[in-house]
């Protein structure tokens, strides 16, 4: 057997063709098990740290206190500006105070609610659909940061750069933007202390709820599962998948509404589907925070999209809601 | 601290039940006549179902100028509505009533509810410090408060009723219902999404935007879609 020089040339291109593959997946494995990192820093560590979140022209300082004793998590967060509202949340309640109000909402749930367990975290096709690429180490808070940049491949999502501890992956500083760069929302730290514990004293409220109005509420159990139920969105942005889908009852609505939520891994997109009885609402759009909201009324339901993703997504959405049966509902244009 | 909210625990099981959809027919029926003698009991009800959407997760924004702006509007049509002609959601025609036995109830006892939620988050605008600053803001808070009574006078009235914003072509959605979705939405969102909200939570000035400048920014930010046309609110709230 003899090879020529075009065989060998063959040959090694193709081997180097492998290797760069190669280097380049393991670049992106590295980049996403950077993310992974931060979201199980941000879940498992103990700290305590005060940030200033802006969102347009708007900016709050707020204080966050996150406690995880195996797997027992308590989290407080205080409103430092203004409101001085407290939101001090465990695995089984909420408890909101409101000084402003002069009172307490109390919302107890089942320990076992393992809603968030049933959305994948970074999947591996994730780069799909987003690049994702570690940056320079930088220096934020006096400490060595690494930038990670998450770029959307289309116009349908949005991007993050992230700025991690390079040694604890906890976020130092985050930006929301959108395709063509505009930042939407960032969240900064102004300081930042990871403890080894947290005393019961960080977790209790500061303020002083003697005679406010206390409101409970009991969560039992909701209906959840996986199938779509005969609803079904058929113009969905690559990588978008049905995570789950629950009916639950909504103040304000006569019949339990139809939650649908879809996913590419990162991004989420909720679907609210909900008869109505009164007279067609017409559609729209609108702006919530940094997440966008659409509308639109057909054949006695009224169907609403959710999500932190660019307006066109949630409107392809709406407009492309079908029933097992086949017809298109809605006409969003 | 007063926790007289509910007469006794079996009675706030009862709620807590019927508020997640799961009380039986018949005792939904039995208590939907006593929510109809009761007064008491219909704000019970609805701080109980407001309750239940406003810390359905730990993630809640605050409430915004344009937002308060929409519940004071809502409110007063409200109250025209109440005052002038006939509520919309009223007992069914005795031809209907077997059939929609519970459905009519589940009706009344949610208009209830919002007016309760609408009538908190109206207080919550004017009480929030940093809202009663500038003339137009004093403004709107005065509006809000008055909305507020009425709102709060007609949660305990039998036959209150929140109108849909119906006839009004393009219109956006209604406040309460967007914050529901937002907060139901909110328990999906991943790490990252979740933190961003998060982050937004105690923020006491960041809901909505009106339609125009959402457009605005959605065009600003389409790529290739900028010639979509988004339908707005012609009331340009």
């Amino acid at each position: 057997m003899t090879l020529t020089l075009r065989d060998v040339t063959k040959v090694c291109v193709f081997a180097c063709c492998l290797l760069a593959s190669t280097l380049s997946q393991a670049v992106e494995s590295d980049a996403r098990e950077w993310l992974e990192r931060m979201s199980k820093a941000l879940a498992e560590r103990n700290y305590d740290g005060r940030f200033i979140h802006s969102s347009d022209d708007q900016s709050e300082t707020l204080r966050i206190v996150h406690r995880n004793v195996r797997g027992k998590i308590t989290e407080r967060l205080v409103s430092l500006d203004g409101s001085g509202r407290e939101y001090i949340r465990t695995n089984t309640e909420v408890t909101c105070y409101m000084p402003d109000t002069r009172s307490v909402l109390v919302e107890s749930r089942p320990d076992s609610d393992a809603l968030l367990s049933l959305i994948p975290a970074y999947r591996s096709g994730l780069e799909a659909y987003y690049d994702i690429s570690a940056g320079p180490v930088v220096t934020i808070l006096g400490r060595h940061a690494q930038l990670l940049t998450v770029q959307p491949r289309d116009e349908f999502r949005y991007g993050y750069r992230l700025w991690l501890d390079a040694e604890t992956a906890m976020p130092l500083k985050s930006q929301l933007f959108s395709r063509n760069g505009r930042v939407i929302a960032q969240v900064a730290f102004a300081e930042l202390a990871l403890r080894d514990k947290i005393p019961d004293s960080d977790l209790l409220p500061t303020v002083d709820a003697t005679g406010y109005e206390w409101i409970r509420h009991e969560i039992r159990r909701r209906t959840v599962s996986q199938e779509s139920v005969g609803w079904r969105v058929t113009n969905l942005p690559l990588g978008f998948r049905l995570q789950v889908t629950r009916l639950q009852p909504m103040v304000g609505s006569s019949v339990p509404v139809r939650h649908l939520v879809y996913s590419d891994g990162l991004a989420t997109v909720s679907v609210f589907i909900e008869q109505v009885v009164s007279a067609a609402q017409g559609s729209g759009l609108q702006k919530v925070g940094s997440a966008f909201a659409f509308h639109a009324d057909a054949q006695g339901y009224q169907v609403t999209a959710v999500g932190e993703v660019p307006a066109v997504t949630v409107k392809n959405m709406v407009g492309s809601l079908t029933r097992d049966a086949g017809q298109s509902l809605s006409s969003a244009k | 601290m007063t926790e007289s909210m509910l007469p006794n625990e079996a009675l706030q099981s009862q709620l807590s039940a019927f508020v997640d959809g799961e009380l039986p027919s018949l005792e939904t029926e039995l208590l939907a006549r006593r929510l109809a003698r009761e007064p008491e009991l219909q704000r019970a009800m609805g701080r109980y179902l407001l309750l239940g959407e406003a810390l359905r997760a730990p993630i809640r924004g605050g409430v915004s100028r344009s937002f308060s702006a929409k519940i004071a509007a809502a409110i007063e049509q409200a109250d025209t509505q109440a005052n002038g002609k006939e509520p919309q959601l009223v007992e069914p025609t005795a031809r209907k009533r077997s059939m929609l036995q519970a459905a009519p109830w589940l009706k009344s006892a949610a208009g209830i509810a919002v007016a309760a939620s609408v009538a908190l988050v109206a207080v919550l605008v004017v009480r929030a410090p940093q809202q009663a600053t500038g003339t137009a803001l004093a403004q709107q808070a005065a509006k809000s408060s008055a909305a507020a009574q009425l709102a709060a006078n007609a949660a305990t009235g039998e036959s209150y009723v929140v109108p849909a914003v119906a006839n009004v072509p393009s219109a956006p959605i209604p406040a309460a219902r967007l914050t529901n979705y937002v907060v139901a939405h909110s328990e999906f969102t991943s790490p990252l999404g979740q933190r961003n909200m998060l982050m937004g939570l105690l923020s006491g000035d960041q809901t909505t935007t009106d339609t125009k400048s959402a457009e605005a920014k959605s065009a600003a930010d389409a790529d290739t879609h900028a010639a979509d046309k988004v339908a707005h609110n012609p009331a340009g709230q």
